[in-house]
C-alpha cells in the first residue's frame, strides 16, 4: 500500500527575543528537518517530551501552522502549493483532536450542533432529519447516548467531552486523524476508556492516525510505527516492536525505563552553554568524544533508523 | 522491605476536612488514617480531586477558609499538631516539616538571587553570620546536585531550568534538617528526562539524610520505585494502605486493581486495556455506601448500604471493602 502522507525535511523555526528587555533574537528550532511516511490504515506514534516539537509537527502537517521549509504530501498533493479550493476539499480528509477537550469545544454550542457543524460545513449530509440521524449515529459510535445531544460541553465530564471531540473529528469520515495528547488531561481511570475507543475506531475503519504523546505506554498500545523526537529532530524511528524491544538511542532507552517506573539514581545537573553536536549530549549516559562537534544523522534500514554515533 | 521495629513519626487518625461554601458542604477528606514511619517514603496516590493535596495541607495546617479541619488527630513526633497555637505551628513548618510544591517557578521569588533565597531559609531557622550562612548555602546547593554551586548562588530563578528550580526548592526544604518532607507532585510539571533525575535526587536525599517523606502523586508508575508504603485515595477516602511491593503485585481494593489494569505498563492484556467504567464522582454528589460501588465489577447489595470501614487484612495492609 502506498503512502497516504509523506513529510519531507519539514522545518519550523521561531524567532524569539532573549528576554523582555533585550533586542537580541534567538532562534528556536521547534521542528528541524523531520521526515516521515504514513501508509493508509496505519498508526504512527510520535513520542517526545514537552518542547520536543511534537505538537508543532502535528500542526505543521495540517498546515494550521505554515512550515518554513519542506514538503507535506497528502494523497498525492503537496499541501504547501495546493490552491484554496483543493485545500478545502482535503481538509475534510484530515482532522485533529486536541489535548484539552474543554477549550477545543465551543462552550455556547450544544453537543448536537457541535457534531452537526462539520457535516453541514462540508455539505456531507443534507436535510434536517438526515443530519440529526447522522449525529445520533456518530454519538453512539463514540459511546455516548442520546441524552448528550441537548447538553453543553460544561455539563459533561472530561472523558465525555473528549468523546465528543473524537465524534466531531470522525463526522467528515477523514482518511487521517492527528491526535495531539488526547488523553493527557484526563483522569487515569478514564484514559484507558478513550484509548480503547481509538482501538475500536481503528478496527472498524481504514483510518490512518498520527498519535502524539509523551506517554510511551499509550503510544505502544496504539501504534504500528514509532517516531521519537528530541529537540525538533528525529532521533529514532521504526516499527513498534523494533523500537520497544531493541531501542537504539539512549534517549529512547531512558523513555522506556521511565515508562516502567524505573529511574536513574543520577545526581549531576546538566552542563550549561551552547555547542555544536548531538543535542542529547548533556543528558546522555553513553556519550563519546565525537558526540560533541558533529551532529549525528539518521541512518539505518527502513525498519529501524537511529541518529546516534554510539549505536554500533 | 518494611522494618517491623520502625518508629512511627507521623500518625494521622480519622481526619475529616471539609469546605463550607454558601450552599453546600464539600467533604474533601473523609476519615483518613495512616502512619508514616521514620526513614520511610509514604506515597499518597489518587486521581485529581481524591483529596491527596487537602490531606497534605491539613497536616501542615495550611487549609484556608472556606476549608476547615473538622476532626481528627495528627500526631507528629509525639505532639498533636491540631492542638498547637499558630505560632507553635509555624515553628514546626520549615523546622521539622519541609514542603516541596508542584510549580517551582511560582514557589521562588523572581527578583532574589538563588543564594539569597536559600540563605534566607537558613537564617529564619537559626543559622547566623554571613560567612556561616553562605557556607551552608553552598553546601546545600552541592547536595542537591549542582556541580558548581558558586555559579548557581548568583543566578536568578528565570535563568534556571524547571528541574534546576526544583533542586533549589529541595535545597530549601532540607535546609533545616526536617524529619518529614511533604512533596506534592514535585515532578508533574517536568519532562520525562528531568523527572527521572529529580526523582533519583529525592530518593537519594531521603536515604542519605534519613528523612521521611509523604510523596503525593497521581502517577502510580512513579510510586513503584519511590517508596515503601502507599495510601490509595478515592473520593476523599483512603481506600487502601499497603506495602508498595504488595500493592503492585496484588492490590486489595477493586479500584486499585482497576487502576493497575488500566495503566498501560502494568496491564496483563497487550491487545486491549481493561478500563474502569464510569467516571470519578463529584464530591458534592457522592453515591451511597462505598463510593466506588457504581464503578465496581464486584459490587454486592451490601456495598450500596452503609459505607465499609477500613479493615486490616494482613499486617499493615488495610482496605475499605466488603470483599474482605
Amino acid at each position: 500500500m502506498g503512502s497516504l502522507l509523506s513529510v519531507l525535511d519539514l522545518k519550523k523555526h521561531y524567532e524569539v527575543r532573549r528576554s523582555v528587555f533585550s533586542v537580541a533574537k534567538e532562534t528556536i528550532r521547534a521542528v528541524d528537518g523531520v521526515s516521515l511516511e504514513l501508509e493508509a490504515g496505519r498508526t504512527l506514534g510520535v513520542v517526545g517530551e514537552s518542547g520536543s516539537g511534537k505538537s508543532t509537527l502535528a500542526r505543521c502537517v495540517l498546515l494550521l501552522e505554515r512550515p518554513d521549509a519542506g514538503e507535506v504530501v497528502f494523497d498525492g498533493v503537496n499541501l504547501l502549493t495546493a490552491g484554496r479550493e483543493e485545500m478545502n476539499r482535503l481538509r475534510r480528509q484530515m482532522q485533529i483532536i486536541f489535548q484539552d477537550p474543554y477549550s477545543s469545544l465551543n462552550p455556547r454550542m450544544k453537543i448536537a450542533d457541535i457534531i452537526a457543524e462539520p457535516l453541514k460545513f462540508h455539505n456531507i449530509t443534507k436535510g434536517r432529519a438526515n443530519v440529526s440521524a447522522k449525529v445520533g449515529e456518530i454519538l453512539r459510535s463514540v459511546g455516548l447516548d442520546e441524552d448528550s445531544l441537548g447538553k453543553y460541553p460544561h455539563e459533561m465530564s472530561g472523558g465525555q467531552r473528549q468523546r465528543v471531540a473524537i465524534g466531531r473529528a470522525l463526522a467528515t469520515k477523514p482518511a487521517l486523524i492527528i491526535a495531539d495528547e488526547p488523553v493527557s488531561s484526563l483522569d487515569v481511570s478514564i484514559q484507558a476508556q478513550i484509548v480503547n475507543l481509538f482501538l475500536d475506531i481503528r478496527e472498524k475503519s481504514n483510518i490512518s492516525m498520527i498519535f502524539v504523546s509523551h506517554d510511551l505506554n499509550i503510544v505502544r498500545f496504539l501504534s504500528d510505527r514509532i517516531l521519537v523526537l528530541y529537540r525538533g529532530k528525529v532521533v529514532e524511528t521504526g516499527g513498534r516492536d523494533e523500537v520497544f524491544l531493541n531501542p537504539l538511542h539512549p534517549y529512547t532507552r531512558m523513555l522506556i525505563k521511565a515508562s516502567k517506573g524505573e529511574f536513574a539514581l543520577r545526581q549531576e545537573a546538566p552542563a550549561d552553554g551552547e555547542w555544536e553536536g548531538c543535542s542529547y549530549y548533556e543528558n546522555c549516559e553513553d556519550k563519546g568524544e565525537h558526540c560533541r562537534g558533529q551532529v549525528p544523522q539518521l541512518t539505518g534500514g527502513n525498519d529501524h533508523k537511529v541518529a546516534c554515533f554510539m549505536s554500533k | 522491605m518494611t522494618n517491623t521495629n520502625n518508629k512511627i513519626l507521623l500518625e494521622v487518625t480519622g481526619l475529616y476536612t471539609s469546605f463550607f461554601t454558601g450552599e453546600e458542604i464539600i467533604p474533601a477528606v473523609n476519615d483518613v488514617t495512616f502512619t508514616v514511619n521514620a526513614g520511610e517514603v509514604f506515597g499518597l496516590v489518587g486521581e485529581s480531586g481524591s483529596g491527596k493535596t487537602v490531606t497534605a495541607h491539613s497536616i501542615m495546617r495550611l487549609v484556608h477558609p472556606p476549608g476547615r479541619i473538622v476532626s481528627g488527630r495528627i500526631v507528629f513526633e509525639g505532639t498533636d499538631l491540631l492542638t498547637l497555637t499558630d505560632k507553635q505551628m509555624e515553628e514546626v513548618r520549615g523546622n521539622r516539616i519541609g514542603m516541596v510544591f508542584q510549580e517551582p517557578m511560582t514557589a521562588l521569588n523572581p527578583v532574589l538571587r538563588i543564594g539569597e533565597q536559600v540563605g534566607e531559609a537558613i537564617e529564619i531557622h537559626g543559622t547566623r553570620g554571613r560567612g556561616a550562612v553562605k557556607k551552608r548555602t553552598l553546601e546545600l546547593l552541592k547536595q542537591v546536585g549542582f556541580d558548581e554551586p558558586e555559579k548557581k548562588y548568583i543566578q536568578y530563578p528565570h535563568q534556571l531550568s524547571g528541574g534546576q528550580r526544583q533542586r533549589v526548592l529541595m535545597a530549601m526544604a532540607i535546609s533545616c534538617d526536617p524529619s518529614l518532607i511533604i512533596a506534592d507532585e514535585p515532578t508533574t510539571a517536568l519532562d520525562v528526562a528531568t523527572e527521572s533525575q529529580i526523582l533519583g535526587l529525592i530518593r537519594g536525599l531521603v536515604d542519605t539524610l534519613g528523612m521521611s517523606m509523604i510523596f503525593i502523586t497521581h502517577d502510580l508508575t512513579i510510586m513503584k520505585s519511590m517508596g515503601q508504603a502507599v495510601g490509595l485515595m478515592y473520593a476523599g477516602r483512603m481506600v487502601e494502605r499497603n506495602h508498595v511491593e504488595d500493592f503492585f503485585k496484588e492490590p486489595l481494593h477493586p479500584y486499585g486493581r482497576g487502576l493497575l489494569e488500566s495503566i498501560f505498563g502494568f496491564s496483563s492484556d497487550t491487545k486491549r486495556l481493561k478500563a474502569i467504567p464510569g467516571s470519578v464522582p463529584k464530591l458534592s454528589e457522592l453515591p451511597s455506601g462505598c463510593k466506588f460501588h457504581p464503578r465496581c465489577p464486584f459490587v454486592m447489595d451490601v456495598c450500596r448500604g452503609e459505607e465499609p470501614a477500613m479493615k486490616e487484612v494482613r499486617k499493615d495492609q488495610w482496605v475499605r471493602c466488603y470483599l474482605y
